[in-house]
């Protein structure tokens, strides 16, 4: 059985891409450099971020999301069945490639199982992270062109989502976390939402997962029972560590957000430690992970290090005091 | 049914009563117009400071010609100017109203679409240095000049559009008024009425209200017909006809407090409310003007003019003054290339349907 040192420190899944990585792929994009340039990139890119989370001493590390631009579109590009008509409005003036379901949803080929690959080799931590979008955000997300309904689109996906998660596991991944920060947003959909995840993960043998944040937790409380996931990874220091009631009573692992990604301002140590006492109220710390609230990418790299130093160091605080009562480590939990 | 029938049915359904010469006829677009990637890139310029805001200014104006032609260009009676300049309904009015501080991103409804909320910490009042009826005027000039380039006769109406009082009040985050009726009260007057004047004075015929809230239906009954019944007195008071467009919900969600607009132009979201519309659309009756929106902003599924034209056959037996077939909610959700099909799908049935029944010619 693997262990881990309690409160395991981890990501949850997006970093900032480093300055000269966006220029390569700015350059990649206006024809400047070629398809192998890209790639030797991305390579040294993952490797750069691999190491800025193991320097600050994060316990599972991911690839920073390096390769993706967006974590609907990423997918759609290697799923057969999705065409690109071009950028829509999210707000202001952002946009992102919303893609259109326009024929069967079909699993092609392994979409992030060279992701896990690269970073597992590149990774000296026992257990890395690997993200993947869930199947409800994605139909969510898409336009639906071709199913009778977002639901029945969001099934066909979830069988793509659990051939690329047991892919995932046939190559020796410990832990992949399924994203569904869509997963509460019409409430009505919630009952048969909930059900397209399960089908996703059935079957499925080791640690799974899920986060949803910005979202209103106590519409997905009724769910952490039903959902075949053994960690829900939700965003807490954007909302004050104001609803923490709602993981009362939880019978399953907490990926606590510690940190806010939307603020430039780095934590204190001491302000995540007494976050940290404070959950601890609420739930036993060996069922407790420490996260960020949601990915990092949109932070300036060096402040998303420091974001970390700090929940790491905050983390150290709360450890010294479990090791007094002995405990700790905990084991890599595939069920609970 | 085979489909052979299903169709001579639907031909034929529309064209053998009497009534459908009734009405006339009209095509429109409301609400945004996807903003272009080009007009996005210079936006983002401008923004890291590359470049000067008079340079940003001819981008604006340069999409606004090439919006307002393509869509003259189609004859499509009655349009925005695609709302280029706003980032969404309500922004950036609000950042020239006194007593507003503008706040986060929230979720606009059900949509995967982020506005920045208003946040009232004091009385609300429109500043003096709003530019919206500027903006009016130099879309205006520009749809002039595209009118004289093309050599068109009859002119299209262009529409300003404003968020309507509810669903401003609705989405704010309310630190100040103690009773939502009043803040209601104060954004109808203090910041809506002075614009109307503003945009009524710089001949704008028709503006366009955007009152999704009115059909969404997390507000009770009474507070949406108060609020029905403000318009309708401004319109009246300040001699302007109103263009109230509700979408995301049922039409049957409004139809008591259509009666306090229904001098005005009611807009209606089909889409929406296609699983019922049949109980309800008979309240339409003799209507002076409906809109109906059965082009769907919100899907990249192209609509079949059949099943177009099914739709509107119910509405041609209503009798009403002024039908306008439109597209259903902004069109913000959908990418600028699907917006340009729809658009010309649009058009082109506006076009067959006035050769049936009459309707004002372009
Ligand atoms: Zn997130």
């Amino acid at each position: 059985m693997i262990s881990l040192p309690i409160l395991p420190t981890t990501v949850i899944g997006s970093y900032p891409r480093p300055k000269w990585f966006r220029e390569i792929i700015k350059g990649y994009k206006n024809g400047r450099y070629g398809e192998e340039l890209l790639k030797e990139a991305s390579d040294d890119a993952v490797v750069s971020v691999i190491s800025d989370q193991e320097e600050v001493g994060i316990d599972i590390p991911s690839d920073g999301e390096m390769r993706r631009d967006e974590m609907v579109e990423y997918f759609a590009e290697r799923i057969e069945g999705f065409r690109f008509y071009g950028p829509v409005r999210v707000w202001g003036n952002n946009f992102f490639r919303k893609p259109a379901v326009v024929s069967k949803i079909t699993y092609i080929r392994p979409i992030v199982v060279d992701e896990y690959l690269f970073l597992r080799r590149h990774s000296s931590r026992p257990v890395v992270k690997v993200t993947i979008t869930g199947p409800y955000t994605i139909a969510d997300w898409s336009f639906n062109e071709y199913y009778n309904s977002k639901e029945e689109l969001a099934f066909e996906l979830a069988k793509v989502i659990g051939t690329e998660i047991k892919k995932l596991e046939e190559v020796g991944s410990l832990f992949v976390q399924v994203d569904e920060p869509a997963l509460t947003t019409h409430p009505k959909e919630m009952d048969w939402a909930v059900q397209a995840i399960n089908k996703a993960v059935e079957g499925v043998n080791i640690k799974v997962g899920l986060h949803v944040c910005y979202s209103n937790y106590s519409l997905l409380k009724p769910y952490f029972d039903e959902l075949r996931v053994t960690q829900f990874a939700l965003e807490f220091a954007n909302r004050g560590f104001r609803d923490l009631e709602v993981v009362k009573g939880l019978s399953k692992e907490l990926g606590f957000g510690v940190i806010d990604v939307h603020s430039r301002v780095v934590e204190e140590p001491e302000y995540v430690a007494k976050a940290l006492f404070k959950i601890m109220e609420y739930l036993s710390p060996e069922y407790i992970y420490v996260n960020p609230d949601c990915g990092l990418k949109l932070l300036p790299r060096s402040i998303a290090k420091a974001k970390l130093r700090a929940m790491v160091e905050g983390v150290m605080i709360v450890r010294r005091e479990l090791a007094k009562k002995g405990l700790t480590e905990i084991p890599l939990r595939n069920k609970v | 049914m085979p489909i052979t029938f299903l169709i001579k049915f639907l031909n034929t359904e529309l064209l053998t009563h009497k009534e459908l010469t009734m009405s006339n006829v009209y095509s429109a677009m409301v609400g945004s117009y996807p903003r272009p990637a080009g007009l996005a890139k210079l936006i983002n310029r401008f923004n890291s400071g590359k470049i000067s805001s008079e340079d940003l200014e001819l981008g604006y104006e340069k999409y606004t010609y090439r919006l307002l032609k393509f869509l003259t260009k189609l004859n499509i009676d009655y349009f925005t100017d695609g709302m280029l300049r706003w980032d969404d309904i309500f922004n950036p009015l609000i950042n020239y109203v006194d007593g507003v501080k503008v706040n986060g991103l929230y979720r606009f409804y059900e949509n995967n679409f982020f506005f920045r909320a208003p946040q009232v910490v004091g009385k609300v009042r429109l500043m003096d240095d709003c530019p919206i009826p500027q903006w009016f005027k130099k879309s205006s000039e520009i749809l002039e000049s595209v009118i004289k380039e093309l050599g068109i006769k009859s002119r299209p109406v262009l529409k300003p559009v404003l968020p309507g009082p509810l669903t401003l009040a609705i989405n704010s985050l309310n630190e100040r008024y103690s009773n939502m009726r009043e803040l209601i009260g104060d954004y109808v007057f203090e910041v809506l009425t002075p614009l109307i004047k503003a945009l009524r004075d710089l001949g704008a015929q028709v503006i366009e209200i955007h009152e999704p809230e009115l059909t969404y239906g997390r507000v009770d009954p009474g507070l949406k017909c108060y609020v029905a019944g403000l318009l309708g007195r401004i319109s009246y008071d300040l001699k302007i006809k109103l263009w109230i467009q509700t979408y995301f919900g049922s039409a049957s969600n409004a139809l008591e407090c259509f009666k306090f607009i229904s001098n005005n132009i009611v807009g209606i979201d089909l889409v929406a409310s296609r699983d019922d519309y049949l109980n309800y659309i008979h309240n339409f009756s003799y209507y002076d003007s409906l809109a109906v929106g059965v082009y769907d902003s919100r899907s990249t599924v192209l609509e079949r003019s059949r099943i177009i034209r099914w739709y509107v056959a119910k509405f041609l037996k209503l009798r009403i003054g002024n039908l306008f077939i439109a597209n259903n909610a902004p069109m913000d959700f959908i990418p600028e290339v699907i917006a340009v099909k729809k658009l010309r799908r649009l058009s082109k049935f506006t076009k067959w349907l006035k050769s049936k029944v009459g309707g004002v010619a372009r």
